[in-house]
């Protein structure tokens, strides 16, 4: 089971004893942590469940992509509102006739999941693709909860 | 990665590893065979068909796809089969679906079962 590399804030103390050595060490805990956050993405939904998706603020919108290799259009069912988009589907699948199973790895399966959004979002203006076995959702964000430029007057 | 953080600090162990970027995932397959040949499906999320190499050197099929990945960084799936050698090594189509890959791979012409007349002697 992966788990977050943990800081080793605790080795700094060490580091008057012997420095190049820390050093060493150090560089070598950076890039763990680089290889672990690599590994979980920098999107706001990990995608521990199944099927896998990701969940990105694009700052305009929010992106969800799913992966459903095999599934059809047809059987794809996206729901959205304000603050919830919800994705179900299933897949198709059989035994070619006339052949033998030497693995079977793969399944039909139904899958239902849901994600709650941070900011509010325009469900009228929802827009899916389904491409190479990847659903990409787009939900543009509410008026009022796009981002704005604030500008910064100087104080005297 | 981790090859390169360890090879900056055991610089007397060089070992060069394949390239390859991201994480590597091992795409569930179905393997399925009648009197002509085999077919192998996979599920390669993502991937087009660029990105997607199958090459079969005897006795093995390489299957290989390098993409961005769908959120988590860069993916390489890779996996390889045992074919043997009664494959017909001129007559693979391999086709990619809905992020769905599936080759069809025909066995040699000697290896198809052949069906034998049965002479009756009384």
């Amino acid at each position: 089971m992966l788990t977050r590399w943990n800081d080793f804030g605790g080795l700094s103390r060490f580091a008057a004893r012997d420095g190049a050595s820390f050093e060493a060490l150090d560089a070598l805990r950076r890039e763990m942590s680089r290889l672990f956050s690599d590994l979980e993405g920098e999107s706001l939904a990990a995608s521990r469940e199944w099927p896998n998706a990701w969940l990105d603020d694009k700052g305009a919108a929010f992106e969800l992509r799913v992966e459903v290799p095999g599934v059809e259009d047809k059987d794809i069912e996206l729901q959205a509102d304000a603050s919830t988009v919800t994705i179900r589907g299933e897949r198709q699948d059989s035994v070619p006739e006339g052949h033998s199973v030497h693995r079977k790895e793969r399944a039909a399966f139904r899958f239902a999941r849901s994600f709650s959004l941070p900011t509010k979002v325009d469900a009228e203006k929802v827009e899916a693709v389904l491409k190479n076995g990847v659903l990409t959702v787009t939900l543009p964000k509410a008026k009022e909860a796009q981002p704005r430029q604030i500008s910064v007057r100087a104080g005297s | 990665m981790t090859d390169t953080a360890f090879q900056k600090h055991n610089p007397n162990k060089v070992e060069q590893t394949r390239e390859a970027r991201g994480r590597r995932v091992s795409p569930p397959v179905d393997i399925f065979e009648n009197n002509d040949g085999f077919l192998i499906v996979a599920d390669l999320p993502g991937v087009e068909a660029e990105s997607l190499s199958v090459e079969y050197n005897p006795p093995e099929l390489h299957v290989r796809a390098q993409t961005p990945g769908n959120g988590a960084g860069p993916v390489l799936y890779e996996r390889r089969f045992e074919l043997g050698n009664g494959v017909d090594a001129s007559n693979i189509d391999a086709q990619l679906q809905r992020g769905v890959l599936r080759v069809t791979l025909k066995k040699s012409p000697e290896l198809r079962p052949r069906r034998i007349a049965v002479t009756a002697r009384s």
